[in-house]
């Protein structure tokens, strides 16, 4: 029987005859595959795609991205499969990119208080600004950046004389001080986590916010894998550290240690593997000066797993042993050490103590290992500024309350939600003026007296640098994949130019004779060609003439350079003094006490607050929570019982961290079966009072609760050992979770997840 | 007959639940923003979510993660509940929802045992300006429409052409779904079934495959890997 679609629809609609008719004969295939407006072309004509590669700018990983243009707009972001840090996977925040570019509260030209300027008039007031101002009164503002902008930036900042801070989102000062300690390097080395065959992360959440979780992730399906690349062997995952994270799920083994145990734990792996002869003995020697474990007996896993719990009891002296061996039999091993063990008063030792396992189990640069990034193969994109630390900020926020700044300037960064424990908001508005090139209306903006929309990544010229950069040179080039927005009447709607084009026109302007460079652009080429004339004949681009070499550059996304040799590792600088050797013992709250440690983190989907303006990342579920839009208040199931309250119940969080003024949250509770009932998780990144529709007013900002002490011997913020109380305010509401009411627990019988030993 | 089967395996040890899939599937598929509104009343869609299932409590906890989207079931229980056929499934492997005969009577929702169907209970409504961004290959479904994962059929067709078209299978073997393109840990691959020497094939047939929910006979085209763990394992073999 052949049938037409129109008699389909006539006959489906005859109920019950339609039933016994289609009883008897199939619906033919062309009926029923037909569906795809693709397939539908007197509906929609579309035109021809294009996709444009370029980089990243939503993360700080500057990894490749491609994206799908179809008449002039931006259609969908995915991975660049070319770019060697992230082979085409993103994570979900790298996807929002689109919304960020046809944002509807994206600010569409300049604007002075409540009025509109053009390009001209906004760009002259800059120049008079600093005509006008001191130098040495005048502050710039950034955000972490690790692209040909900064050069743009320090060249600038060189030429004026001005005074520039770089805002770090989530601080890595500590890391980087340990690096630069033990191994007398600049910048964070490269975590060989694909081809490690145990990994021991020591509160560093690489699979969600520690330093370059997207190139982690990649990383992590290859070490899981015993199928292909990698050690043809499932790796195993071991997490120490007081909050049950999503990188602790994802783990074989949590081991829930106490905030600020971190180096006595370390050290008793330590002292394991060099009592059993595990270790280097090159490297026993000059850490422990010639004493071997006799110098570490005094962490010996049975003196130290009854100090170490984040609850009485938890961790044993077998737990440590074994850890130990693993990491030396199951090789090669690799220990991670970063979040909350390093905001600790004892960060800086936590994380030395922690990398320093890595140096004694051999492993530095070798696979598996730490390995050194390779310089780039342009002088500019190698020394970038290091982050300022908080000890910085504590000091700049002092001078601009005594009115030591006439001008701030303020770009890639929000200083006044992420340094509201400061009181930044207060001390910016003490400043006579501030000038933004945020894109969107944020906290800081708010307070302008001028503010220069930045033009999206999309739409603009820069080359990037990977953070951390694999143990090769790669440049990921950034270039406009879209013309402006144009409205209906052929006008632009956004408005907007590209930071780097602001500074050159002003410095030009000023008269500043090191901005040599047109615009962007033209720096970008010249810098391409000096790389295609420096490397002429290798790397993943080899062109002829420079024409060529550019056309594959802009195809590719960038120029890279696999083969490149590895930079050779320095012997280990660091030794553990006779005081580093003595168990510090620094007391945990006791489970009743009504005190808690407050842990801080960054959900993956959601990231640490600059991309809290875009609504995928504000719907993205926490994915051991599943809270979305909200900031909760992760409280231990027992615990919460104990003290009468429910999911969804608001409470006050207040700091009551020793020797710190008190401030307070109102937040809803999840009932948490993982935490610990001493311990409670905040997530970071809402709680804005700006910021665009899909930010303000959406939960509560953590950061107002911590800790303004420092990391000993580093400035950095000891967000670590801030302390909280909670207590209900009689109000509920129903958390916003993408599992609803009912929490999903495995249950006995009807295994959803089935589990194998092997 | 036809020689292409499309499948995919979910490998839940490498799932590390970061949801890149779920906003990759989003912005593919045309889903429309869900505010905290839509998750307070149940009504939020996604096409690809990721479970969380909890195991024990404090210390001995586990929180496992599962990407659950649409089966695509050969035997499928929303099927036989439409009245007015807007569900079915091919011999490519894919269960099919035709939006425009659906008339939202919820039925299929209701039979599905993986609540892999969504429906659009409102208008779905963005800024004007998202519409810039909106994938033209995709039909955006209105209120009353129940939706699911497609399986990107999309692409699907669009790679069926260019083959043809061509003369070249290249387009075919190398099609992904946007979910299993974005996953950074490589835990969804996708697939032709048919084709025994895809990595689908071979993962389809590994010795750690499951179906989810399996007693209920669904046929799904969509295998698990088990989860490796140790010291589960150890446990279990203990008790």
């Amino acid at each position: 029987m052949d049938l037409t679609r129109r008699d389909f629809l006539r006959v489906a609609g005859a109920s019950s005859v339609a039933g016994i008719l289609f009883a008897g004969c199939a619906i033919p295939e062309r009926e029923l595959i037909k569906q795809s407006p693709r397939d539908m072309p007197e509906d929609l004509a579309t035109g021809t795609e294009d996709w444009y590669a370029t980089q990243c700018g939503i993360c700080n990983e500057h990894h490749g991205i491609i994206v799908r243009v179809l008449e002039g707009r931006a259609k969908k972001i995915e991975g660049n499969p070319d770019h060697p840090t992230n082979r085409g996977r993103l994570l979900p925040t790298c996807l929002s990119g689109v919304q960020s570019l046809y944002h509807p509260d994206r600010i569409t030209n300049p604007i002075a208080g409540t009025t509109s300027l053009s390009w001209d008039d906004g760009m002259q007031r800059v120049v008079d600004a600093f005509n006008s101002n001191n130098s040495k009164r005048t502050l710039l503002i950034t955000g972490a950046d690790t692209t040909l902008l900064s050069h743009v930036v320090d060249e600038f900042v060189d030429a004026s004389g001005i005074e520039h801070m770089v805002l770090e989102d989530l601080e890595d000062t500590v890391l980087r001080n340990v690096v630069s300690d033990i191994f007398g390097e600049e910048g964070i080395p490269h975590f060989d986590i694909q081809n490690a065959k145990t990994v021991l992360s020591i509160g560093a959440d690489f699979l969600e916010s520690w330093v370059a979780p997207l190139q982690y992730s990649r990383a992590y399906g290859e070490f899981r894998s015993s199928e292909s690349g990698g050690t043809g062997v499932r790796g195993h995952l071991i997490y120490a550290g007081p909050r049950f994270s999503m990188t602790a799920a994802n783990a074989d083994q949590w081991l829930p240690i106490a905030p600020g145990q971190e180096s006595n734990f370390a050290l008793s792996v330590a002292y394991v593997l060099i009592r059993d002869n595990l270790a280097d003995a090159s490297v026993v020697d000059k850490i422990t000066g010639g004493r071997g474990a006799i110098a570490l007996a005094a962490f010996s896993p049975e003196t130290i797993a009854p100090l170490i719990g984040a609850t009485e009891g938890v961790i044993s002296a077998k737990d440590i042993e074994n850890v130990a061996k693993r990491l030396a039999e199951e090789s090669p091993g690799l220990v991670l050490a970063g979040g909350s063990a390093s905001a600790q008063q004892n960060g800086n030792f936590n994380i030395k103590a922690s990398l320093l396992i890595n140096a004694l189990l051999g492993n530095i640069g070798k696979q598996g290992g730490i390995q050194w990034t390779a310089d780039s193969p342009l002088r500019e994109l190698n020394n970038f500024k290091a982050p300022n630390t908080f000890a910085d900020w504590k000091s700049v926020t002092q001078r601009m309350d005594q009115g030591e700044f006439d001008l701030v300037l303020i770009h890639g960064a929000n200083p006044v939600h992420n340094l509201e424990v400061l009181d930044f908001k207060d001390k910016l508005s003490k400043v006579g003026s501030v000038i933004s090139f945020s894109p969107i209306m944020d906290e800081s903006a708010e307070l302008a007296n001028l503010v220069l929309p930045d033009q999206n990544y999309l739409e603009t010229w820069n080359i990037g640098v990977p953070n951390p950069s694999p143990g090769y040179p790669v440049l990921t080039l950034q270039q406009p994949v879209v013309p402006s927005l144009l409205n209906e009447a052929n006008e632009i709607v956004y408005d907007n130019r590209p930071f780097g084009d602001i500074l050159t026109h002003v410095g030009r302007e000023l008269g500043y004779k090191s901005i040599a460079w047109e615009n962007m652009e033209d720096l970008v080429k010249t810098k391409m060609s000096e790389v295609h004339r420096r490397n002429r004949g290798r790397g993943s681009i080899q062109g002829a003439t420079f024409e060529a070499f550019w056309a594959g550059v802009l195809q590719r996304g960038g120029w890279w350079d696999t083969k490149a040799q590895q930079a050779n590792p320095g012997p280990v600088l660091a030794s553990l003094s006779d005081s580093e050797l003595t168990v510090q013992n620094s007391p945990t709250e006791a489970e009743d006490s009504g005190v808690y440690h407050l842990v801080p983190f960054v959900s993956v989907g959601l990231g640490s607050g600059s991309q809290s303006y875009l609504p995928w990342p504000q719907s993205t579920p926490d994915p051991v929570t599943s809270v979305v839009w909200e900031t909760w208040v992760e409280v231990n199931a027992r615990e919460a019982k104990r003290l009468g309250l429910r999911d969804g119940d608001i409470v006050n969080v207040e700091s009551v961290t020793t020797g710190e003024e008190s401030s307070v949250i109102q937040a809803p509770v999840y009932i948490h079966p993982g935490i610990p009932p001493n311990v409670v998780g905040i997530p970071m990144g809402r709680g804005h009072t700006a910021s665009g529709r899909y930010a303000k007013d959406f939960g509560s900002n953590v950061r107002k609760l911590l800790s303004i002490s420092e990391v000993e011997g580093t400035g950095a913020q000891a967000w670590g050992v801030s302390k909280v109380t909670i207590s209900g305010t009689g109000q509920r509401l129903r958390l916003p979770r993408m599992e609803g009411g009912i929490t999903g627990m495995q249950l006995e019988g009807t295994q959803i997840i089935q589990v194998t030993g092997s | 007959m036809s020689d292409v089967k499309w499948g995919m395996v979910v490998d839940v040890d490498k799932c590390s639940g970061c949801q890149a899939c779920v906003i990759a599937c989003m912005a593919e598929n045309n889903i429309p923003i869900n505010l905290d509104r839509d998750f307070k009343e149940n009504r939020s869609i996604a096409w690809i979510r990721i479970e969380r299932y909890w195991e024990g409590e404090y210390p001995d906890v586990k929180a496992r993660f599962l990407p659950v989207l649409c089966q695509h079931c050969g035997n499928a229980p929303c099927e036989p509940v439409c009245p007015v056929y807007a569900t079915f499934h091919n011999d490519q492997g894919m269960n099919i929802q035709v939006y425009n005969r659906c008339v939202g009577t919820r039925y299929c929702a209701n039979n599905c045992p993986y609540h892999a169907r969504y429906f659009n209970y409102r208008r779905p409504t963005w800024p004007e300006t998202y519409n810039n961004y909106l994938n033209p290959d995709v039909t955006v479904r209105d209120r009353g429409i129940m939706e699911k994962c497609s399986f990107c059929v999309q692409r699907i067709n669009a790679a069926t052409r260019i083959a043809k078209r061509d003369g070249n299978e290249d387009a075919i073997a190398g099609l992904q779904t946007a979910c299993a393109q974005a996953c950074p840990t490589d835990a969804l691959v996708f697939g032709n079934l048919n084709n025994p020497d895809s990595q689908v094939s071979q993962l389809y047939n590994d010795e750690r495959s499951y179906v989810l929910q399996e007693s209920i006979g669904t046929q799904p085209n969509i295998r698990y890997l088990k989860k490796i763990d140790e010291h589960a394992a150890a446990e279990a073999h203990a008790h």
